[in-house]
């Protein structure tokens, strides 16, 4: 404490010395923590640390198509169908899924979204309905928004 | 310089940070009392001569970094913050303990969040002018460049080469076995050209209360993109395209040959993933699903050579490089064998789903990074982008019949206001916009004035946040940490070495940086006599500098003059100057002890990819 302390007396005794500048933008999430988490995840999820399964592997995933899943539903309207079928491809091919129809955990994820945004049961299934095409499609995003 | 050390961090943290932090990535423990901190960042030459400063909650980190006249917020990993400004910068962190609103984080990273996005939109407005100025432009096709166009070896990427015959025909079977008729081929592709409309620009004002920047637009360019990966799928099933040599990388065989089991699961993993293309292919298609079907494509390329071969084929993502590796061949060694030892813990697992083969693909990249590295001396690249990776440009003919000038030159207007609007919200201010007083603008707290919005002394202006019971932590620079371990000692040969720059291999100097002789940061009362030995030493190199002018650019010149700047405030005990080092101990984590064993990285060379492919294609056939 004394050594922060004495260091702010430093300072204050040369402000001419000094640039009021911040750090220059160079770890940025895209730039730096976006190269290096799936590395970490990749790691974390290695077997011995047993946690391999399929929600572990996309807790992060899961969560981002949640949330554009509830954006979606909340800016009914005004974000078209397409748009959000791009930001979930675009989530989907980030985590290295090349096709996240088939898979059941990114339905979950929708309806958890979608369920966040509580719409009422008529909105809720047309905005499901838009999503999902097939039976299991529905029904997994119905098991994600605990609507069964 | 800035891409190597990327690229050498993430590999760090592959390495090292993954498995020392385990499954705890996301929290801290509950019982660290600097888990919801103010840091402050000391000052440093070519980073921050104010300093920097930063919010902690957890695991994250929240700050306002200077980007081209602008401050942008950023959230960083709070091990990968330590790694980036106490080790590769070798900059103290001091952290003060808050007891902010319990929302304080939430806004943060609401506040993140909108910024991402504003940025984003800008982005999206900038790729769809380019792209209706190029339609708008004489001539009758479209060259665009596509992620994932790399990988295949179209006739104006490459030519063929040694292993192209046997790619060739992992690609025939592949289109055989999807069982897609001609006529449903050419169907798609029909549909396809069909979405190449003209394009309406966004409404620029406000939708149903939500401003155009907050609303999921799927741009022009976007749309294109992916169209066009569909399009380039297409192609590549029709004629059919193999992969280019490049777009591969083979894991030895002797070290990485397919287990029995492997094999199995491979198989089983390769069908789910060629039934799922097919249904695919036989239901219309949407633009969005052009980049992973393309990536799912040359997986499938990947795994049929991977059972062919019988061992490991996997798709390309490391990026060649001609700069020499400046680490130890003991490093990359320490770190090939943690990553052998991550990706045989990941091959004997469980190959249950693609999720499973994407984790095993990257690990695989990065093993072959560092074998590379060690075996050519070359820096890599190693990036994870998302799938697919690998651009490359694809020409199709133009669509015609739209008056594509008059959407450029609206597109180009409300790019160009958009820009406006973001560079006056977030331009730089010395006193009033920085990375101190946007960070008390979200505290909500009072923004402080000068002296106190200088990073150094803003704890200072924290008043009620700070919890008084607690000290400040300060968590020691790399060469801080380096010393108290090894303080100075009475081998007077041992003390001067630790105070020279060059005697530490980790030690990065860069073009920008100043020309100076001694460390100063760790001897406070030996600064005055040291900061004048550097004065000295960057006055001569000025002088020198003037003489090499015509053959350096200025380059000595401007570090020498520098480095006199940088040594004045040496002489009156302060220390700005804390040099650059690329290989960093691993942060501890707070309340553990300091030393653990230094880890970093290298990465990957397609030239050697390419011969490592030639030459597992004479491998004998195991199918």
């Amino acid at each position: 404490m004394n050594t922060v302390r004495a260091r702010n007396m430093t300072m204050l005794a040369l402000p001419v010395l000094l640039l009021n500048g911040c750090s220059f933008y160079y770890s940025s999430e895209s730039s730096f923590k976006t190269l290096v988490s799936p590395s970490t995840s990749s790691m974390s999820m290695s077997k011995s640390s047993g946690s391999s399964s399929s929600s572990g592997k996309h807790a992060q995933y899961a969560s981002d198509v949640s949330d554009a899943a509830a954006q979606y539903a909340r800016q009914d309207g005004s974000m078209d169908l397409p748009a959000f079928f791009a930001r979930v491809s675009d989530l989907a091919s980030k985590k290295g899924l090349s096709d996240w129809e088939n898979d059941a955990d990114t339905y979950e994820a929708i309806g958890k979204g979608l369920n966040r945004s509580s719409p009422d049961d008529a909105t809720y299934q047309r905005l499901r309905d838009s999503i999902a095409s097939s039976d299991v499609q529905r029904a997994n995003v119905d098991k994600g928004a605990g609507r069964h | 310089m800035a891409e190597a050390g990327a690229a050498i961090t993430a590999l760090l943290c592959l390495a090292a940070i993954g498995p020392a932090l385990g499954g705890d990535t996301q929290g801290t423990s509950a019982a660290d009392p600097y888990a919801v901190s103010y840091i402050t960042i000391n000052a440093s030459e070519g980073q921050a001569s104010g300093g920097h400063a930063a919010m902690r909650f957890g695991q994250q980190v929240y700050h306002f970094e200077f980007d081209d006249s602008l401050v942008r917020a950023v959230r960083d990993d709070f091990d990968l913050f330590q790694s980036r400004y106490r080790f590769e910068d070798n900059r103290s962190l001091t952290l003060y303990p808050l007891h902010p609103a319990p929302e304080t984080e939430q806004r943060f990273a609401a506040q993140l969040e909108r910024q991402n996005r504003e940025w984003a939109y800008l982005d999206q407005l900038d790729a769809d002018v380019q792209l209706l100025e190029q339609l708008a432009q004489p001539g009758n096709s479209l060259s665009m460049e596509l992620k994932g166009a790399g990988l295949f070896a179209t006739h104006d990427t490459t030519l063929p080469d040694a292993g192209h015959s046997a790619r060739h025909a992992i690609a025939a079977t592949l289109a055989r076995d999807l069982h897609l008729a001609p006529e449903q081929l050419r169907q798609q592709r029909a549909a396809l050209l069909a979405m190449l409309q003209p394009y309406t620009a966004p409404d620029a004002g406000q939708h149903d209360g939500v401003p155009v920047h907050e609303r999921a637009i799927y741009h022009v360019s976007g749309r294109y993109h992916d169209t066009l990966c569909l399009l380039l799928l297409l192609d590549a099933l029709e004629q059919p395209i193999a992969l280019r040599a490049d777009a591969l990388v083979w894991l030895p065989p002797r070290t990485f040959a397919l287990a029995a089991s492997q094999r199995r699961q491979l198989k089983t993993l390769e069908s789910r993933l060629r039934q799922e293309l097919r249904a695919s292919l036989l239901r219309p298609l949407r633009p969005d699903q052009g980049p992973g079907l393309l990536a799912r494509l040359a997986r499938l390329h990947a795994i049929n050579l991977s059972l062919r071969y019988n061992t490991w084929v996997l798709l390309n993502r490391n990026q060649p490089s001609q700069q020499k590796n400046t680490l130890s061949d003991a490093t990359l060694a320490s770190l090939e064998q943690k990553l052998l030892d991550t990706w045989q813990e990941l091959a004997a697992g469980s190959l249950l789903d693609e999720t499973d083969y994407h984790l095993l693909e990257l690990d695989g990249n990065a093993l072959t990074a560092v074998m590379n590295s060690r075996r050519q001396g070359v820096e890599t690249h190693w990036q994870t982008e998302g799938l697919p990776a690998r651009r490359a440009n694809y020409t199709l003919p133009k669509p015609a019949g739209h008056n594509w000038s008059l959407q450029s030159e609206q597109q180009r207007t409300q790019r160009d206001d958009w820009h406006d609007h973001l560079t006056q919200q977030y331009r730089y201010h010395l006193l009033e916009r920085n990375c101190v007083t946007e960070i008390f603008r979200t505290l909500d707290a009072p923004v402080p004035g000068f002296p106190f919005s200088i990073p150094e002394l803003s704890a200072m202006a924290l008043g009620s946040l700070r919890q008084q019971t607690l000290a400040a932590l300060e968590l020691p620079s790399y060469r801080m940490q380096r010393w108290s371990s090894e303080p100075f000692t009475e081998d007077p040969l041992i003390s001067l070495a630790a105070l020279l720059p060059w005697t530490d291999p980790a030690f990065a100097p860069d073009e920008d940086a100043s020309s100076f002789l001694f460390h100063t940061d760790t001897l406070p009362w030996a600064r005055p006599a040291l900061g004048g030995a550097n004065l000295g030493y960057a006055a001569l190199d000025t002088l020198a500098g003037l003489g090499t002018w015509p053959i350096d650019d200025g380059q000595r010149l401007r570090q020498g003059a520098k480095g006199m700047l940088m040594s004045v405030p040496e002489l009156f005990f302060f220390n700005i100057r804390k040099g650059h080092f690329l290989v960093a101990p691993l942060p501890p984590r707070l309340g553990e002890g300091a030393g653990r064993p230094p880890a970093t990285v290298g990465d990957g060379n397609s030239r050697r990819c390419a011969s490592m492919a030639s030459e597992a294609e004479t491998f004998s056939d195991c199918t």
